[in-house]
């Protein structure tokens, strides 16, 4: 395991050339197995941040290194992969495909990657299994799992896609905001799950969030609006 | 792959209305196409195969456009009638091998009489060359008997010994009766599939004999010479619409053609049907030409509309596309399913279309055979068609790789997160 989840080191990045900077970051080093708070209001550059660490968007200066490689490296299907075989999104709503059932929604990652299948089917017997597994420790079970996706509650959803996110063990997960659809009862619970399933795992975490409430749970504690030079001025 | 075709069938089930409304329209739209395009070549088939073996037409001068339509299809009148002299002239043509004369101007209910002679049962070929067959009974040999057409008897429901009458004048009004001297039906033609299908054949002796106490188009007044008496007069012919002309020779069809349009003592006119056809074809292109043409804009109606159903859909699938490329999917994945989907539409569109032209050649070609003389055979596809639906799928293929382009362009500005 590396000794780094995420390692930014004079991350620069602008929409345009021309544009001003969105991001600007001296340096970042989330250690492995960490699970971290980040907090960034809207318009911080909260999603440009996430964009780069999955690989989606490349820095104008600097390096991203996410598990100790360097994304500005690897060519734009490669950095598809990676995104895929190493790490695990949640996002603040509409996580999943509406019409494709449950369980498939689950098992996304296994189609698109052949570690994260594998290392699903070794950890639960087979890919259905593993995802059925997981379900089942996030609370969903039953026929639910055969229905459409968008059939299902907004809570149900983000614990669908923290299911998916989780499949096959990704080293890092990182959750933007999966909570600020739920009220507060169910925002606790949901956040008990994530964190537990990481743990077991021992997937390090970047939770991003606007809600500081949330950050006694995690084990450090990030604000992106002073990490952010560009944010600053 | 296999992941993100199921995917894209999936999310295609999931849009089934419309896109499966579209589908349709490209259907409804390649059926036309081929439509227009089969219906066009069996045009010109069933009018090809209408005369053959035939080195020349004779007529009075008129068009020559006008005389293949008049002696050969049946369609429209003549404007004047050529004399028996000048006819009997030109059988003593030595190039001549035979000659079919043709005297018309009767019908029986809508159905045209021919007068002719023994020579059209020998003669007159169709097709590649396919002599006429009887299907039941015999030629005419008496003045009052008649050989009908395929379709005619089988429309009318006449069988052999049947008595019928024939009108003066085409039209199915009854203004005008040949009433008093009816006719028995002594033969039925095997079918043909060309406007032989649809005659009345009679000898000319009978023209003769039908029009004896007539004067101008109208029955004399006063005068009725019945059937009985006919024999009395003289029934050898005196005038001719229209003769098909054999040749012993082709090489002579030029010679033969400069003499008959020179022939001095009556204005003649001799046409080569092959060259009348392709004057009537020119004139017939322009009316082909905007029936492909109006056919050509419905597919791309059609193929418009697939491309608006997709780049609409684009919108509301922007979160789903952002989620297929959290979990791993490339661009070119994004692109490959906008371009998967339009492709497969197009595609079973044309399979649909192609069906239902089937369908169609199935159920209403036997109608469309007999009225028209139209044989829309349940073919496979021709290499014309082919081309057509190459073009239709390339085209199709080409417009729905412009949404795929535009989800591909905003899947990399969009990254994970779209902002909507």
């Amino acid at each position: 395991m590396p000794a780094l989840a995420i390692h930014l080191q004079e991350l620069r990045f602008r929409w345009q050339a021309g544009a001003p900077l969105c991001l600007d970051i001296p340096g970042l080093e989330v250690p492995a197995g960490e699970r971290v708070f980040l907090h960034g209001p809207s318009g911080s550059g909260k999603s440009t941040l996430l964009g780069l660490l999955g690989g989606v968007h490349l820095p104008e200066a600097g390096t991203v290194r996410v598990l100790d490689q360097d994304l500005g490296r690897l060519s734009g299907s490669r950095r598809d992969h990676f995104r895929v075989d190493h790490i695990g999104f949640i996002f603040q709503q509409f996580n999943l495909i509406p019409y494709l059932p449950v369980l498939d929604n689950v098992l996304l990652p296994c189609r698109f990657s052949r570690r994260r299948r594998e290392e699903a089917r070794r950890t639960g017997g087979s890919e259905q299994a593993e995802a059925r597994r997981l379900l089942e420790a996030l609370g969903l079970e039953g026929r639910l799992l055969e229905r459409p996706a968008n059939q299902l509650s907004v809570g149900q959803q983000q614990r669908v896609a923290a299911a998916r996110a989780l499949i096959g063990r990704p080293e890092l997960i990182i959750a933007d905001e999966p909570t600020s659809a739920l009220d507060a009862d169910r925002q606790d619970d949901f956040l008990d799950l994530l964190l537990h399933e990481c743990a077991a795992q021992a997937a390090t975490l970047l939770f991003v969030s606007h809600d500081h409430r949330l950050a006694p749970h995690f084990t450090r504690e990030l604000s992106l609006a002073a990490l952010n030079r560009a944010a600053q001025s | 792959m296999s992941a993100l075709l199921r995917i894209a069938l999936l999310s295609a089930w999931n849009r089934r209305l419309t896109l499966g409304l579209t589908l349709l329209s490209i259907a409804l739209a390649v059926t036309l196409l081929l439509g227009v395009e089969r219906s066009r070549v069996a045009a010109r088939t069933s009018f090809a195969q209408s005369v053959s073996g035939t080195d020349l037409i004779l007529g009075a001068r008129t068009s020559p456009v006008q005389l293949l339509l008049y002696s050969v299809f049946r369609m429209g009148g003549a404007t004047n009638n050529i004399g028996w002299d000048s006819y009997q002239d030109v059988t003593r043509h030595p190039a001549v091998a035979w000659t079919i004369p043709i005297a018309l101007g009767d019908s029986h209910r809508g159905f045209p009489v021919i007068g002719t002679n023994d020579a059209y049962f020998e003669h007159f070929r169709y097709g590649r060359g396919r002599a006429l067959e009887l299907a039941e009974g015999r030629p005419f040999a008496g003045i009052f008997e008649t050989v009908l057409g395929a379709e005619v008897a089988r429309r009318l429901g006449y069988r052999l010994g049947e008595s019928i009458t024939l009108s003066h004048g085409s039209g199915e009004l009854k203004v005008a009766e040949h009433g008093d001297k009816p006719f028995t039906v002594v033969g039925i033609l095997a079918p043909t599939g060309t406007p032989v299908d649809h005659s009345v054949h009679v000898s000319l002796e009978a023209i003769e004999a039908i029009h004896l106490d007539w004067q101008g188009g109208a029955p004399m007044p006063g005068v009725q010479i019945a059937a009985e008496h006919v024999q009395k007069f003289d029934l050898s012919p005196k005038t001719l619409t229209a003769a098909l002309i054999g040749l012993k020779n082709r090489a002579a069809v030029f010679k033969v053609q400069r003499h008959i349009n020179g022939y001095p003592d009556e204005p003649l006119l001799a046409v080569l049907p092959g060259v009348a056809l392709d004057e009537l074809w020119r004139v017939v292109a322009l009316v082909e030409q905007a029936l492909i043409g109006i056919s050509v804009l419905v597919v791309a109606v059609g193929l418009a509309g697939l491309v608006a159903v997709i780049l609409a859909s684009l919108g509301e699938r922007r979160r789903e596309l952002a989620v297929l490329r959290s979990v791993g999917a490339g661009p070119r994945h994004i692109l490959a399913l906008l371009a998967l989907e339009g492709g497969a539409v197009t595609l079973a569109g044309m399979g649909l279309g192609l069906l239902l032209l089937k369908l169609l050649a199935w159920t209403a070609g036997p109608l469309l055979e007999a009225r028209l003389g139209l044989s829309l055979a349940i073919q496979g596809v021709t290499l014309a068609e082919l081309k057509l639906l190459g073009a239709v799928a390339l085209t199709g293929l080409a417009a729905s790789l412009l949404p795929a382009v535009l989800a591909y362009r905003r899947a990399l500005s969009d990254g994970l997160t779209p902002r909507l």
